[in-house]
């Protein structure tokens, strides 16, 4: 009897004190970072205005609000403060808004275009070193402040607005925005295998550039940066990338650009793209292409000069046509006359990357395996040698559908 | 352990398996990758060869001494001295484990789950719980090992596979790492990650023949040196050198990395109830096998009342590293300087075990 007393009391204990924790925290009284964007303070010794981007619950679907969330503007709320850190800011924000913010679902840190070009290293720190911030966070460069990009936002078409970014810049019928997270971004800051890029964003200047591309590849499209669509409304734009060396900003990219870095890294899923072809002139064919496998990469560094070797595999499918000419006809010449355009692209693309001395595309790792441990690498100083590095391109390229109409005159 | 308790070969070999696993859920793989970098997989596969070849040897001893504990054999050869030598050196090698262990599992508790809780109060909850899971008893613990263990390798197994999307097979080149001297000459003292298997020459007696012993310990090497590889290959392949080295938890580093659709995220809460599970029944059945170890060196009637003296010793030696940057350095060093005895112990005594009974049946 004795025995069974102690043995109920004893589980009473364990009931009551494994219900309760001294950690425990009620979700109402939680702040859910959604975005962080970072400027530079003025005076500039405060180091950096940090604006920070809360969801408000009550107005996302499923809600306090018995009729469903109002989504748009109203789900998402910014406060700005003055700090040396994310974390300073985050308790400033602790002290002004009656919620405890928390980073767990931080989808997005943005980054002014001057705050990158000084470097970034610090900031990075925190990204590591917290268990609270994802790895898959979205790290951006804004061309305008950080502030103005974050309180443009407006989420209409999600109710979610951490949905919204996940929308933006996981969209998988888009290459215009590299797909890099902030743990690539981590790893490969310092790294002496490849430099890193950052996806641009800004608010849009409602005028475009005159900058039409009369090249095959995305023909007649403007080579527009983020902030350079066209609109009539001022909105934000995620769109080209800002390169990297170490952890500044070095350079930028525009979509299209993008979108041959996405092919060259394999992280390109599909888009629309627009050609031009020879029988047609004046005409776009536009078609929805997919990388068919990840690209094949060969590094030679045998020599002083390496040689790298990198062969691309798309597919497409015709979403438009001239009725001119039947191209069904003529696949295999259309097909030959756009893998000259893409190679003639990537060429470019990579002699840029040569000229600034940025292999972004992460050749470097593939010349990793012809070492035989880390040191050699180091001695062999592959970002100098990269400079000068003879690049062989090769393209394969086919068309496998042609939609719902095929117009032939053989077939 | 004084009651009779015939733990069958399964049992057997996922007991071992798990004192040799749970450190491998918490700072052990960081370790590998300091020393060789992204090769820390050849590494695991090394070490664990050489674990193999150290056990093998061992047991093959064993065939000429019978199911006698590494005590027994002690006692048998040089009386009582050699009996308390050996339980004390026994006693360290576990204190060492069993209190680096306890106080990084605290460690990580505090900055992964309650940030804001007083390790302190962690060590308590946690002793408490070890206290009970200790006064079950080996047999107890053994069947729950058996139930629970199985899930705790199901899900590494998961993590591994899952993980898949995120893996790149450039980062584990150089294929040699930070160079093959590091990985086959410093990688040594990355074997202590195996002295755990002493604790297999302790509970001797409560195996049914010395060839289940044989095929457990062989069978629990062969598990947990997979485990190894697979965790390491697996960090490898998703974080690139030199940041993989930087990481405290590398299983956990995983977890985090998991993400299958939208829906499916935040392993690593999955991930924290199964190291919990794992590092209870390490620490239970550790305790539990220190104070068989004082209650048979000393002779003592009783073992239970041994068990919260032994815990709380355990826990206020776990606190002497102020920081845990003091924790990794002295306790891991320590524990370095221990290998040599965890792995020379189970091989000198039977030897010197067999020429004393070779003697004393020629003086007969």
């Amino acid at each position: 009897m004795k025995n069974k007393l102690i043995k109920i009391v004893a589980v009473l204990f364990i009931i009551f004190i494994i219900s309760g924790c001294s950690d425990a925290t009620e979700p109402d009284t939680l702040g859910y970072v959604v975005a962080l964007g970072i400027d530079k303070a003025e005076p500039e010794e405060a180091k950096f205005d940090i604006t920070i981007q809360f969801a408000n619950p009550a107005k996302i679907s499923g809600g306090a609000s018995e009729k469903g969330g109002e989504g748009g503007e109203e789900s998402i709320e910014n406060i700005t403060v003055t700090a040396p850190s994310i974390y300073s800011a985050v308790n400033i924000a602790n002290h002004v808004v009656s919620k405890t913010f928390t980073l767990s679902h931080t989808k997005l840190v943005v980054f002014s275009e001057e705050i990158c070009r000084q470097g970034i290293e610090d900031l990075l720190e925190t990204i590591g070193r917290s268990s609270d911030i994802r790895p898959n966070t979205y790290f951006a460069v804004s061309k305008c402040k950080a502030k103005e990009f974050l309180e443009a936002v407006n989420p209409e078409t999600e109710v979610n607005p951490v949905r919204y970014y996940t929308m933006i810049f996981e969209n998988d019928y888009s290459g215009f925005v590299p797909q890099n997270l902030s743990q690539d971004f981590y790893f490969y800051s310092s790294s002496e295998e490849k430099s890193t890029v950052l996806p641009l964003c800004s608010v849009s200047e409602q005028k475009g550039t005159d900058n039409f591309t009369d090249t095959g590849y995305q023909y007649k499209l403007e080579d527009f940066m983020a902030g350079q669509v066209p609109s009539e409304k001022k909105e934000t734009q995620v769109m080209g990338m800002a390169i990297f060396d170490k952890d500044k900003m070095h350079a930028e990219m525009g979509d299209i650009e993008t979108e041959i870095y996405n092919i060259l890294t394999g992280e390109y899923s599909s888009s629309y793209v627009s050609y031009s072809y020879s029988q047609t002139p004046g005409d776009t064919i536009t078609v929805l292409q997919q990388q068919s496998r990840k690209p094949k990469v060969l590094v030679n560094t045998s020599s002083d000069i390496p040689k790298i070797m990198i062969k691309v595999f798309l597919e497409a499918d015709f979403y438009s046509s001239t009725p001119e000419v039947a191209v069904e006809d003529h696949l295999d010449e259309f097909a030959n006359e756009v893998s000259e355009e893409i190679k003639k692209e990537i060429q470019q693309f990579l002699s840029k990357t040569q000229e600034l001395g940025t292999d972004i595309v992460g050749f470097g790792s593939y010349a990793k395996r012809d070492f035989a441990d880390v040191k050699a690498f180091s001695d062999y100083k592959w970002k100098e040698k990269y400079t000068n590095a003879e690049i062989e391109v090769l393209v394969d390229f086919v068309v496998k559908r042609t939609g719902l109409v095929v117009r032939s005159e053989n077939r | 352990m004084n009651d009779k308790i015939d733990l069958n070969s399964r049992q057997l070999t996922l007991l071992i398996s798990n004192l040799l696993i749970a450190k491998m859920m918490f700072a052990f793989p960081r370790f590998l990758f300091k020393t060789s970098g992204n090769a820390a997989w050849i590494q695991a596969i090394y070490v664990s060869l050489l674990a193999y070849i150290l056990f093998s040897a061992s047991i093959w001893f064993y065939r000429y001494t019978g199911n006698k504990s590494i005590l027994q054999l002690a006692e048998s050869t040089g009386k009582i001295p050699l009996k308390i030598i050996v339980a004390l050196l026994v006693t360290v090698i576990i204190t060492a484990n069993v209190a680096t262990e306890m106080r990084t599992f605290t460690e990580s508790v505090k900055i992964v789950l309650l940030p804001k809780t007083k390790t302190e109060l962690i060590m308590i909850f946690f002793a408490v719980t070890v206290i009970i899971g200790a006064y079950c008893g080996f047999g107890t613990l053994s069947v729950i090992n058996a139930l629970f263990f199985p899930f705790c390798l199901f899900f590494i197994l998961v993590m591994v596979i899952v993980l898949f999307p995120t893996y790149n097979v450039n980062n584990i080149f150089p294929l040699f790492g930070t160079g093959a001297k590091d990985i086959f000459i410093k990688g040594l003292r990355d074997t202590s990650c195996f002295t755990d298997l002493l604790a297999l020459n302790l509970i001797l007696p409560h195996c049914k023949d010395i060839e289940m012993v044989k095929k457990s310990g062989r069978n629990a090497i062969l598990i947990s040196g997979t485990t190894l590889v697979l965790l390491c290959l697996s960090y490898g392949l998703t974080y690139p050198y030199p940041y993989s080295a930087e990481f405290l938890l590398v299983p956990y580093q995983l977890s985090r990395m998991v993400r299958a659709g939208e829906y499916f995220q935040r392993f690593e809460a999955l991930f924290e109830f199964v190291w919990t599970i794992t590092q209870l029944l390490y620490s239970s059945i550790y305790i539990f096998i220190l104070c068989n170890v004082f209650q048979n060196t000393f002779k003592l009637r009783y073992l239970r009342p041994l068990i919260p003296c032994t815990v709380t010793a355990l826990a206020l030696l776990s606190f002497m590293p102020g920081t845990v940057v003091d924790l990794l350095d002295s306790a891991y060093g320590f524990k370095q300087k221990l290998i040599p005895i965890a792995y020379l112990l189970p091989i000198v005594i039977p030897i010197i075990y067999i020429i004393v009974e070779k003697r004393r049946s020629r003086s007969k």
